[in-house]
């Protein structure tokens, strides 16, 4: 039983080394994909069938650098020249040049085409931001029309934009764009009236061929600029646990909160052991008034409730690691120091003890060369109980909100389950739990094999 | 020491108690910057205008002397005088009884403990007198995950499992909301809703105590079996139920009664986050709310309260162990 503890602290010391290295990024703030997506597993199964994942249609939307230009394909007229000019939307600056040097009005179009592998539409289709266009040379008797739309070959065509513009030197700029086939977006910008998609318009309902770009009408000597011309599409699945309600990886989440619980774990247990093991000694060796006060004072305090003592001393001092891990530590010693106490007592009454104070050994000397050895076993087994103590209450206090909030934990995790109330989401749910059940088990494991071991009131009586 | 000299000694631990937890509570709260304190206290309103303001200046202002603040908030503790909640103005006391805060977390606290101390010590002398069977490393195995498995945990799985998947139960409350608009029905119907309500708190609060007495009862079992008496009753041909629930359980069961009175605090700590996961209005749930809304007469009140209710525990428990131990009855 111990051996399955020892393999699977191992690998949790490994996952919390490993987490910054495979995932270097902010886990609790970088979106990766679709909010709340599934695992990617999940679409081998009936259930994932209607899944989606992340696409890219468009490499370079902003036009950071020419070679953007070659994505599309251009209705070629003669009169039309098509460029890539440094003058941008965005920082670093670039954009799509068309110009026109004919008076007569002129259409052309800018497209690509591209293939929908899924079977069900993507949580996101337009990143923000999408779509610029400002133009140079135009003015009400010369007025541009640009239209943005996503055509389904063989199906329905949606215009995502549409502006006619007539001044020139401003960069226009969508309001209300659809971003998405989701209804609960769709909901929350009250899509009929302040878009051209009705209400039950779904883009991308199904796998099919799709030709995405704008087209663009010129009624005399003008040029337009455009920029943001986008498309990718955030996934209703991603990676291995999915993602949360702000489409951050769970599994870096998860693996990242390996170290918060190792550390706080560790630390908090070793600080605690340090304390309970100075007082055992004093109150087991020194006798008498020094004895007595030291247990009366830590029976009080082991009768206080621990967490409510807890919750109001971070709420007073502040949520930060080094807050949790001292408050944690002040209140596990009192069960070891107890052990120490009674262990020291028992020994100082044997006669090697008598013998080291008959040869002229002082108290220092009796402490570290004779007692110390004898108890330090009662200080493995007492660790491997302490810690999964010290790291279910690192969760606890983290569930409750208060933990630190920058730093990603399993207790966070489900802090954000109870915030975003996504019971339901089981992906997001399942894995912190089972995470802390087993890095505690671990040492649960290994504290009671070591139990059996030099514990000799449980083994069996001959 | 006779028993009445143990009561004694029980009764002066237990007042010293008190105070060391009325002046631990005023010690926390003084960490907080007065003036600065009572600011965030009241948010903007008018400090001539506002009671909160005058309530908190009270016990937390630095302009009053500390001894005389001390005095105050020493007086209200023994009078059970908290004030009023900074969240809603109504008193802390009120909202405790009336509102029914009270009742709901000792409901749920009972029902958990009596049902976790049953089933947690009838399987731990079953499986003790079955060491190393199946039977025995099921049990063991299942009370140890139990115990690590943290309880908001087990709290949210279960709402996904039997509230929001199946539909069984409710996902959180205590009553419907529709009955504080349209009155509350006969007391039949209340118990069987109130019981739905019930289930999923109880159910996790449950779990989260089984196995330490479950494990607790197995070890102390085990020692006990190993004595000389009980090979006598065996070969007295007493019947294996008689021998352990008779003799060896009634030894075994003096360190049981020690450790239910020690995991009162942590059966609270329990109760306190089965509450916020569940939206169980109890005390344990308004602790947590009050710390969002910086309401400081609440969580002194609660750690207060709760921790006089730990502390209860611990001396009903040591009464019932003064009356168990015949070394303390007899000697």
């Amino acid at each position: 039983m111990a051996a399955i503890g020892l393999v699977i602290l191992s690998i949790s010391v490994v996952i919390a080394i490993l987490a910054p290295v495979v995932f270097p990024f902010d886990p609790l703030t970088t979106q990766v994909g679709g909010s709340e997506a599934l695992p990617e597993w999940v679409m081998n199964f009936p259930d994932g069938y209607y899944l989606s994942k992340n696409m890219v249609v468009i490499n370079d939307p902003s036009f950071n650098h020419p070679a953007a230009l070659q994505e599309f394909t251009y209705t070629q007229v003669p009169s039309v020249s098509y460029s890539w000019s440094s003058h941008g939307y965005n920082i670093p600056q670039g954009s799509l040049q068309i110009s026109s040097y004919s008076s007569s009005p002129v259409d052309v179009r800018v497209t690509k085409a591209f293939h929908y592998p899924f079977h069900g539409p993507p949580k996101k289709f337009l990143i923000e931001p999408s779509f610029a266009v400002i133009g140079t040379g135009v003015s009400p008797s010369q007025p541009v029309l640009v239209r943005f739309f996503i055509d389904r070959v063989g199906g329905a065509n949606y215009t995502l934009w549409t502006t006619n513009m007539t001044s020139s030197g401003t960069w226009h700029l969508p309001l209300n764009l659809l971003v998405s086939d989701q209804p609960d977006f769709k909901a929350s910008i009250g899509i009929v009236g302040r878009t051209t998609l009705g209400a039950n318009a779904v883009i991308f309902p199904t796998d099919g061929d799709y030709v995405y770009g704008f087209e663009a009408t010129f009624h005399g000597q003008s040029t337009i600029n455009v920029d943001n011309l986008g498309l990718a599409f955030l996934g209703t699945a991603y990676g291995v646990l999915g993602t949360d309600a702000l489409g951050a990886d769970l599994l870096a989440q998860n693996m990242w909160g390996t170290r918060i619980s190792l550390l706080v774990g560790l630390v908090a247990s070793f600080l605690g052991i340090g304390i309970g093991l100075i007082v055992g000694l004093i109150a087991g060796y020194k006798s008498g008034l020094a004895d007595e006060t030291l247990m009366r004072f830590t029976d009080m305090i082991l009768v206080i409730p621990v967490l409510p003592l807890l919750i109001v001393l971070i709420a007073v001092l502040g949520a930060s690691i080094y807050n949790l891990i001292l408050v944690i530590g002040l209140l596990s010693w009192m069960g070891f120091a107890r052990v120490i106490r009674s262990q020291v007592l028992s020994l100082k009454e044997r006669s090697f003890i008598e013998a080291a104070k008959a040869s002229g050994a002082g108290t220092g000397r009796i402490l570290t060369r004779h007692i110390f050895p004898n108890i330090v076993s009662l200080t493995y087994v007492n660790l491997a109980l302490t810690v999964p103590a010290a790291i279910l209450t690192e969760a606890a206090l983290s569930f409750l909100g208060l933990g630190d909030p920058t730093t990603p934990s399993w207790g966070h995790i489900l802090n954000d389950v109870e915030l975003y109330q996504a019971a339901g989401s089981w992906w997001w749910v399942l894995p912190p739990g089972i995470a802390i059940a087993l890095l505690s088990l671990s040492f649960v494991l290994m504290g009671y094999a070591l139990d059996e071991i030099f514990n000799p009131r449980l083994r069996r009586r001959r | 020491m006779t028993l009445r000299g143990y009561i004694a000694r029980r009764i002066i631990f237990t007042i010293v108690l008190v105070l060391f937890v009325i002046v631990l509570n005023w010690l926390i709260f003084e960490v907080m910057p007065g003036e600065q304190g009572a600011l965030l206290a009241v948010q903007g309103q008018a400090k001539h205008t506002s009671a909160q303001y005058d309530f908190y200046a009270a016990q937390f202002g630095k302009n009053k002397p500390p001894l005389d603040r001390f005095v105050e908030y020493f007086t209200s503790m023994l009078t059970f005088n908290f004030g009023k909640s900074f969240q809603n103005q109504q008193p802390v006391v009120a909202q405790m009884i009336s509102g029914g805060k009270l009742v709901n977390t000792l409901v749920l606290l009972g029902s958990s403990a009596v049902l976790s101390i049953v089933i947690g010590i009838f399987l731990g002398v079953v499986v003790s007198y079955k060491r190393k069977s199946t039977l025995d490393n099921f049990w063991v195995t299942t009370a140890l995950t139990t115990f690590s498995l943290p309880t908001f945990w087990m709290g949210l799985s279960f709402i996904f499992i039997f509230s929001l998947s199946l539909g069984w139960f409710p996902p959180g409350g205590v009553v419907p909301s529709v009955w504080y608009e349209n009155g509350f029905p006969n007391i039949f119907q209340q118990i069987i809703t109130r019981a739905q309500y019930l289930f999923l708190p109880v159910l996790t609060l449950t779990l989260f105590q089984y196995g330490g007495y479950l494990l607790l009862t197995r070890a102390t079992m085990i020692e006990t079996l190993g004595e000389d008496y009980i090979v006598t009753a065996r070969a007295k041909g007493l019947k294996t139920r008689t021998i352990l629930f008779h003799h060896a359980f009634k030894n075994a069961s003096l360190p049981i009664v020690t450790a239910s009175a020690l995991a009162f605090g942590a059966l609270l700590g329990g109760a306190i986050i089965t509450e916020t996961v569940f939206n169980y209005p109890g005390l344990g749930r308004w602790l947590f709310d009050s710390i969002g809304y910086r309401d400081f007469p609440v969580m002194q009140a609660m750690f207060y309260i709760l921790a006089l209710g730990t502390i209860i525990a611990n001396f009903a428990a040591d009464l019932v162990y003064g009356v168990i131990d015949p070394r303390i009855k007899y000697q």
